[in-house]
């Protein structure tokens, strides 16, 4: 109590500034005048009598101390002094300060950066969602590919049966027609999902309520209700308060708004922004010619909440063992050679937390190497900073400060720039946090990241700013020290060449930072050889000059008799347009999203499938000139035709993988597929082309049906331009309102741009690591020049003597050169021992280049000692320019 | 060396406070010939360390202080003892009986008293 009251008090005082100086300073005369007074009535003389006073009372100034020492707290008043200190040191050279806090800006903005993308990602993407860390996420292998989704069966069946997780729920992305009446029907983004969704994630309406638990899935109809998303309600509703309850149109059948989301939800779909839900049995009401039961052929994405204790290693032991007990139950069905896989959000291969997830080992690494060029740099900064100042330094250690004060103050100028620069490099991560909306390709989704920073961002900043500070700090404390001891205050008569040993530390130095920079220049050669070889790889057809469209049937109310009606009334139409060389209907684009990857499973008379081998094949439904338009080679036999309709002679055609797989020694033309139950003969082979994935090397088997024999209502139309796609987008769309003027024509893109989305992904890591790349060599540039423009100066005396001594400007100028070129040897062999450890890490994100590709190790060797001699040019020419007799009267 | 100025501020203080209990309020001077005469030449203490101890009992509450005139009518700071100081005061020196206490025990006893 008593020492509160006395820290309270002291506090106050420090807080006030109030200085009892005055008070003690007339006590203190009091007390000597009454002292005195009472030696003069002892007899004493007044000039005595005042002496002894004064000796009686002791050493004024150390009383005086004590007094302060007790009045405020001198260790917040010692930092308080050094902080003013180093902040004038600072403004007194504010070329130094800006440098130093802007690297240091640059260093920490990216790491920040790549962590807020990691706890977007990972730790906390969803944050309305309960302990987001206990969810994981199930995908499915088919055929050795990865991502598929999951069926509804399989969902029930992990749902009821596994024990590592409390409960599961089901979810997947649609686009619903929302149409008000009398309005132009708006196409939005929502999610369809298992009732218990929103319970099982932790989230409570803000109005209203969220679906009925356990309702029957399979019981269409009975629920079609929707939740709203915050945006939504307030974008499209103006917030109505009255919301809840009002029934909307969706896709043509009323839907009862139950309830809105809270503020900031949209959706666990890795980053892709949900505006509303409907449950499962909604399904069923979402488009106008729905299977008898939809969820017989949809594809759900699955994520489960483990329980607390359990690792993922032993739910994904569960999830495999009960993929393999679903397919024992059903073993004649399309499943039973499934696996089904769990994942965590960064490796959901589903939306695009998985992809950003792929590059954050390779962005922590980049930034941990900029964060460690950057305390080099500012280190080597520092201790030219407090060489310049060592007179100073000796200064102060002569008049009686302790090595724990110089020491402090040392640390204090270092810590007030890592915090200036970590305030600094904080408010950049804002800003380049959201470069994550640009980076991704978001094929024509709504994203949304969690890119608000929390406490533990602040920690990990602070963390930061606490370790470059003793980091950066170490180096000028132990040099200042050294001063301090040293007599560095007669330093006239100091040695022409100065601290050999000194300058050796900071050449290895400087080559470690080179080192650095090497190691970052051949990972980023890598991948930009990489990106090119995936752009330049040929993809098996044209993206050029193809405008593509979709149309969507079933959500505008078309049956399969109309739906096909119009789709072959709308090939005649667009045949016959001016401007339109060729015209066609696909299921999929080319390396598109939409519809790719539906796999069927076949059947082939005379070939006998092996033990365990799956007999399903991905396939495709195309319109009549679908190869001929898209450019695809034909190897064998024809393409579709108008021939090809529902009363004609069921046909396919197939690629040279299924070709191969299947009749190894030839003969597929004139064979027959078994494929929904009826054998269609195969009329044509076609070249592999590049499906989805520009790099995949692994072209896998394709079956390609008739649109005309097998209905799909959501179809792409492709058509081929006599001149540019522009020139023909204004028909296209005259053409559909003249067929409907009610159907929407959706996401009219060329072709390049459909699949320029897959190459930006390919490009991502390249992009990513320039960014780096290039500010490495900054860093590293400001770092050298610093370094060799100082040691020119501290040197200037010995190339006077040299000079003097009968060296030539041109001998001088290549001695300074030449001492970079050893900096620059340093840095090759450390660069390149460094980067034989670092590509293997790249080892999985190459492709079609070797991992010590020469090209890619040449030029970042050359790049470097094009930089190494561009930052040693300049100083070298000053210091063949002094002028001897001048460097050496000065001294 | 800082424990040991711990110490004697320490009874320095309570020597303050028992001053102050005594004659009153009392300015700085008063209470440092007042130690002096108890004391007398035994306690080398120069004069001047009385003030620190003085703000310390101040900013724990112990002591207030204002200004006043002195006998000779010149202007001093007067100490007095606060509630909270008498209160200290008791605590301390009833603390310090048991510890002479103990202490003069220890000095008493003679080697054969423990066999």
């Amino acid at each position: 109590m008593r020492l509160l009251r006395r820290f309270l008090a002291r506090l106050a005082n420090f807080a006030t500034g109030r200085q009892k100086d005055q008070r003690l300073r007339e006590e203190v005369e009091e007390h000597l005048a009454m002292q005195t007074a009472e030696n003069l009535r002892a007899g004493m003389t007044p000039s005595e009598a005042r002496r002894q006073a004064v000796l009686k009372f002791g050493a004024r100034e150390a009383i005086r101390e004590d007094y302060h020492a007790e009045q405020g707290l001198p260790v917040l008043e010692n930092l308080m002094q050094d902080l003013r200190f180093a902040l004038r040191q600072l403004s007194k050279s504010p070329g130094f300060a800006i440098t130093t806090v802007l690297t240091l800006a640059l260093g920490i903005g990216a790491l920040t950066t790549v962590a807020t993308w990691t706890n977007a990602v990972l730790y906390n993407p969803w944050p309305h969602v309960d302990t987001p860390r206990q969810l994981r996420f199930i995908d499915a292998t088919v055929l050795g590919n990865n991502g598929y989704s999951v069926h509804y069966d399989q969902y029930r069946f992990l749902r009821e049966s596994g024990r590592s997780w409390k409960d599961a729920a089901a979810f997947e992305l649609t686009s619903i027609d929302l149409a008000e009446p009398g309005a132009q029907p708006e196409a939005v983004t929502a999610g369809v999902v298992s009732p218990n969704y929103f319970q099982f994630l932790g989230i409570t309406p803000q109005k209203g309520r969220f679906f009925q638990l356990n309702a029957d899935d399979r019981a269409y109809g009975a629920n079609d209700e929707i939740v709203l998303s915050d945006a939504l309600w307030r974008g499209h509703f103006n917030a109505s308060p009255s919301i809840v309850g009002r029934v909307i149109s969706i896709s043509g059948h009323p839907f009862t708004v139950i309830g809105v989301a809270p503020a900031d939800f949209a959706g666990i779909y890795g980053g892709i922004a949900e505006a509303a839900w409907t449950p499962l049995s909604g399904l069923h009401d979402l488009s106008a010619d729905s299977a008898p039961d939809p969820l017989l052929h949809y594809g759900l994405q699955v994520a489960v909440r483990l329980r607390p204790g359990v690792s993922s290693e032993t739910a994904a032991a569960e999830v495999h063992a009960l993929a393999r007990a679903f397919a024992m139950r059903h073993p004649d069905g399309n499943l039973a050679h499934w696996d089904l896989n769990l994942r965590d959000a960064a490796h959901f291969q589903r939306g695009l937390f998985g992809m950003v997830g792929q590059q954050l080992p390779v962005l922590f690494g980049a930034s941990i190497l900029l964060m460690l060029l950057v305390c080099i740099n500012i280190a080597s900064l520092l201790s030219q900073h407090a060489a310049r100042r060592r007179r100073e330094i000796a200064i102060r250690a002569s008049l009686g400060a302790s090595p724990a004060r110089i020491a402090a103050q040392v640390l204090t100028e270092t810590g007030l720039l890592a915090v200036a620069g970590s305030l600094a490099g904080w408010a950049a991560s804002i800003g380049m946090a959201r470069a994550l909306y640009v980076l991704l390709p978001h094929f024509g989704f709504p994203l949304v990241f969690n890119l608000h920073g929390d406490v533990r961002m602040f920690f990990f900043i602070a963390a930061i700013a606490l370790a470059v500070t003793l980091a950066c700090g170490i180096y000028p404390v132990r040099q200042s020290l050294r001063i301090s001891q040293k007599e560095a205050l007669h330093e006239g008569g100091a040695a022409v060449t100065r601290g050999a040993s000194n300058k050796h530390g900071r050449r290895i130095l400087l080559g470690f930072q080179l080192g650095i920079c090497f190691v970052v220049l051949v990972c980023c050669g890598l991948l930009t050889r990489t990106a090119l070889n995936i752009v330049n790889r040929s993809t098996g057809f044209d993206r050029n000059n193809c405008l593509t469209a979709m149309l969507s049937l079933s959500r505008s109310g078309y049956t399969e008799q109309r739906g096909l009606a119009l789709q072959v009334a709308l090939l005649d139409r667009l045949r016959t347009t001016p401007g339109v060389a060729s015209a066609t209907l696909t299921s999929h684009l080319p390396m598109g999203e939409y519809g790719s990857g539906n796999t069927r499973g076949i059947s082939i008379p005379g070939y006998v499938p092996a033990k365990d081998e799956d007999m399903a094949v991905t396939t495709d439904f195309e319109g009549p000139d679908f190869f001929h338009v898209m450019g695809i080679a034909m190897r064998q036999g024809r393409e579709f035709d108008l021939r090809d309709n529902a009363s004609s002679a069921m046909v396919v055609v197939i690629n040279e993988s299924m070709a191969h797989r299947y009749w190894p020694k030839g003969g597929a033309i004139g064979s027959s597929v078994i494929f929904d139950k009826q054998p269609r003969r195969i009329v044509g082979i076609v070249g592999d082309y590049a499906y989805s994935d520009p790099a995949n090397t692994d072209p896998s088997p394709l079956l390609f049906v008739p649109l005309a024999q097998h209905y799909t209502s959501d179809v792409f139309v492709a058509l081929r331009s006599r001149t540019t796609p522009s020139a023909i987008t204004a028909q296209l769309r005259k053409v559909v309102t003249g067929l409907d003027s009610s159907l929407p024509l959706e996401e009219v893109r060329t072709l390049e741009e459909v699949t320029s989305e897959r190459y930006q992904m390919s490009r991502i890591p390249a992009e990513l690591l320039g960014v780096y790349a290039i500010s490495s060599v900054l860093v590293a540039m400001l770092g050298l020049y610093a370094v060799m423009a100082y040691s020119v100066i501290e040197r200037y005396r010995e190339f006077a003597l040299r000079m003097a001594l009968g060296s030539t400007r041109a001998a001088i100028f290549r001695l300074v050169l030449s001492g970079s070129g050893w900096t620059a040897a340093v840095g090759l062999v450390t660069g390149g021992l460094g980067s034989i450890l670092a590509v293997r890490l790249l080892r999985s994100m190459l492709f079609g280049v070797a991992l010590f590709d020469p090209a890619s190790y040449c030029a970042a060797a050359a790049l470097l000692l094009v930089t190494v001699f561009l930052c040693g040019l300049a100083p070298a020419r000053r210091a063949a320019s002094v002028e001897p007799m001048e460097a050496l009267r000065t001294e | 060396m800082r424990k040991k100025t711990d110490v004697r501020q320490g009874t320095l203080g309570l020597m303050v406070l028992k001053t102050l209990d005594v004659l009153g309020p009392l300015h700085g001077y008063g209470v440092a010939r007042r130690i002096e005469q108890i004391s007398g030449d035994l306690l080398a203490v120069n004069q001047g360390t009385l003030y620190p101890v003085l703000l310390k009992l101040e900013q724990e509450g112990a002591i207030a202080s204002e200004w006043g005139a002195s006998e000779n009518n010149r202007r001093a700071r007067f100490y007095r003892l606060t509630r909270a100081g008498h209160k200290l005061l008791d605590a301390e020196t009833l603390d310090w009986e048991k510890t002479t206490a103990i202490i003069a025990r220890f000095f008493a006893v003679r080697a054969e008293d423990l066999s």
